[in-house]
């Protein structure tokens, strides 16, 4: 065994001074120190070797410890390189536990330097973008932190996101690597706008900002914390080491007695990562940010002569305005521009004829009177919506049928808090008495209405095991298309589906359909009927559910269910967890 | 088998990110991806979490642009500016907007609406033709709007 005295040494003068204070072994267990070390039953989750002092300081807070106490006592780099100046957070911890320590003071230039730049913080916010519209696996989302700028200017505050690293283009690698480890992931700083035009602009996702109570104090020690892990990595997992969680350790750094991120063991989901926050009251204020689309449909509503409008943005010919009154010309070139802007960034115009279009519109936008504040009223806040597990007991003739889902949300889940017409589900469970019913990998299936100025085409898409021909298992594909409108409340949407059931024998099908669902305030209506194809049977489904809202995470459900086995009448009830 | 084509084509669609445009004057932004697959979507994994090489740049960095000689400007401004210059140009014509509100602050301007007003009558010659460059619409806007 390699001895190293002159190591040893300081070490041992520690330990006599550390005679009467909880000796290092104990400190090491202390829930901070866990924390500074990422550390989950003694073993760091961060992978780059760069975050640790001590060898094996990965597998071991105790010989982190030491090595950091002897790096801050004894430096073997200077100045910015000192473990004093890369681990300010760990240095003023330790300092505070052991105040006779005689730690070396260096000059920390760059940490100043970036200290100094963040150095007006008022408060820091979670941020949380929603939902691609269209694209219901965005539901599971992201969030990210922001440093909110003391003079309020929040566009240039500083977010930190927390990211996979990687250029793939491949969608099948894509979805691998990120499922199985395959990225590292790492930390970010960057100007909040560019965020903002990620997310508002470019992906068209309305974005929540929840405004959190920490003080001055707990904000000095997640900066703190932040200068440790910048140039840090850990292994990207899509479903539970991934952006949300990641941050969740900025939090506890912050606030040391939080019990978030020991809470997330096999899926973080953003949303439950911010419920989490806010049962641990850490939640002071929320702010709506809404989407590109949503400002667009705004000013589309404020217009009077909506045919013109339409015609408008066809040639983007201001002739046709000219007996149109100021106001109404006003809005209908504030409706322009925003469209044409949402052409160029979907690249269905190329940059010098948009530029030229959008001042040339411009020009005559500032000749008309100036704009006043717009609101735009926010949907329900999503932290009210149902939590992410599911089981449920329904009762049928002679029968009951059992189900559980780890995540999320789906056509006869409760509404609140959740955009209609958005749904995901992974891994779901429905069993008899008797059998498996079914169970899915996953199902999609998005509903997203076309309106005047808007045209997608939903989609959807499950993959699983499920009974079909002569009541036997089959592996299962179905995806489909689909036109959605909506009416009021309501959502209808027709659509056209492929089936492919497998064993030993392969079916083919394809389905026509109806769906519809209203959503009232404590309840919802799905009608799911389909018209099936196949070479040696053509026969209909149906699925009509009404579901009451009792409170935010139970329900009571009744329906009925026909499919190529069998048809029912049902009763039961919904529970959801955290 | 056609069954199975269009089965395949629905399942398996691959996107390929676009080039982001760079420069310093107007139109300058990160593109949507348009074609987003519908396995990307499946795990909408572009946006949430993963994305290209992203840096720590809590301390801001240089340009590479022209700078704007009227005002004394820091790299906050200057980089606000180049990259939200076509959200300024909307804003400035509307006389509203939180991207002149940032500006205002960025300039110590005390009376925002009196700034906005200024924007708003200036326009054209605040954002004279759709080449200027973001150093020039600085300039512009300490001519006719400080």
């Amino acid at each position: 065994m390699h001895f190293n005295l002159k190591r040893v040494l300081p070490l041992f003068f520690l330990s006599i001074l550390l005679y009467a204070s909880p000796s290092l072994k104990d400190l090491s267990q202390d829930k901070y120190w866990q924390i500074l070390g990422h550390y989950k039953n003694n073993i760091s989750e961060v992978d780059s070797p760069n975050f640790f002092l001590a060898k094996d300081g990965k597998y071991s807070p105790y010989k982190e410890l030491n090595a950091t106490i002897y790096y801050l006592t004894h430096p073997k780099y200077k100045d910015d390189n000192s473990t004093y100046c890369r681990f300010p957070a760990r240095r003023e911890w330790i300092r505070k536990k052991i105040p006779n320590l005689k730690i070396i003071p260096q000059n920390c230039k760059s940490l100043n330097e970036q200290l100094d730049a963040i150095k007006d913080i008022k408060s820091v916010t979670l941020v949380f973008p929603t939902i691609l519209m269209n694209s219901p696996a965005s539901m599971f989302g992201h969030t990210l932190l922001r440093l909110d700028d003391k003079n309020g200017d929040l566009l240039n505050s500083f977010a930190i996101n927390y990211a996979a690293q990687t250029n793939e283009t491949n969608g099948l690698i894509y979805a691998f690597k990120g499922l199985t480890g395959g990225y590292i992931g790492k930390y970010a700083v960057v100007p909040y706008y560019k965020k903002i035009s990620e997310y508002n602009d470019i992906k068209n996702r309305d974005i929540w900002e929840y405004k959190l109570n920490l003080t001055p104090q707990e904000i000095q020690r997640l900066k703190l914390h932040l200068f440790e892990i910048k140039d840090t990595w850990s292994k990207y997992y899509y479903f539970n080491k991934n952006c949300s969680y990641e941050i969740l350790w900025l939090l506890e750094s912050a606030r040391p007695s939080l019990n978030i991120v020991y809470k997330f063991n096999y899926k973080a989901l953003p949303i439950d990562t911010i419920k989490e926050a806010n049962n641990e009251n850490l939640i002071e204020s929320e702010y709506f940010r809404p989407s590109q689309k949503k400002i667009i449909l705004y000013y589309f509503n404020k217009i009077k002569n909506k045919k013109l409008a339409l015609e408008f943005i066809k040639t983007y010919d201001t002739s046709l305005l000219n007996n149109v009154s100021p106001q109404q010309q006003a809005y209908i070139l504030d409706f322009g521009t925003k469209m044409l802007r949402y052409e160029y960034l979907s690249k269905k115009i190329d940059r010098e004829k948009y530029l030229k279009k959008y001042i040339f519109l411009l020009k005559k936008r500032a000749s008309l009177p100036m704009e006043k504040e717009i609101y735009i009223k926010p949907p329900q806040n999503p932290i009210f919506s149902h939590d992410s597990n599911k089981i449920w007991i329904y009762a049928k003739k002679n029968d009951l049928i059992f189900g559980f889902k780890p995540a999320f949300h789906n056509i006869d889940d409760t509404n609140r808090g959740f955009i209609p017409g958005a749904y995901i589900d992974f891994f779901i469970t429905e069993f008899s008495t008797k059998k498996l019913r079914y169970f899915y990998f996953f199902d999609i299936k998005s509903f997203t209405p076309r309106d005047e100025v808007f045209k997608p085409i939903s989609w959807g898409v499950s993959l699983g095991t499920e009974r079909f021909k002569d009541n036997e298992l089959y592996f299962s594909l179905k995806p489909y298309a689909a036109l959605t409108y909506k009416y009021k409340q309501f959502l209808y949407s027709f659509n056209l589906g492929l089936e492919e059931y497998l064993k030993n024998i392969n079916y083919f099908g394809e389905n026509l359909g109806f769906y519809l669902e209203g959503n009232f305030k404590k309840t919802k209506t799905v009608i799911d009927i389909k018209r099936h194809f196949f070479d040696f049977k053509t026969y209909n489904s149906a699925k009509i559910i009404e579901i009451f809202s009792i409170k935010r995470n139970f329900s009571i459900n009744i329906g009925y269910q026909k499919d190529i086995n069998e048809n029912f009448f049902f009763a039961g009830f919904s529970l959801y967890f955290l | 088998m056609k069954r199975l084509l269009a089965l395949a084509a629905i399942t398996a669609g691959i996107a390929f990110a676009g080039n982001p445009n760079t420069g310093c004057g107007l139109g300058y932004m990160i593109f949507k991806d348009n074609q987003d697959s519908l396995l990307k979507q499946v795990l909408a994994a572009t946006t949430n979490g993963i994305s290209g090489n992203q840096t720590f740049g809590i301390t801001s960095g240089t340009l590479g642009c022209e700078k704007p000689s009227k005002i004394v400007t820091n790299d906050k401004i200057n980089n606000f500016v180049r990259d939200n210059l076509d959200k300024i140009a909307m804003d400035a014509a509307k006389g509203n907007g939180e991207s002149i509100k940032t500006l205002a602050k960025l300039l110590n301007v005390k009376d925002e609406k009196a700034f906005a007003a200024k924007l708003h009558n200036n326009f054209d010659k605040i954002f004279a033709s759709e080449n200027v460059t973001y150093s020039k619409v600085l300039d512009n806007i300490a001519t006719y709007a400080l």
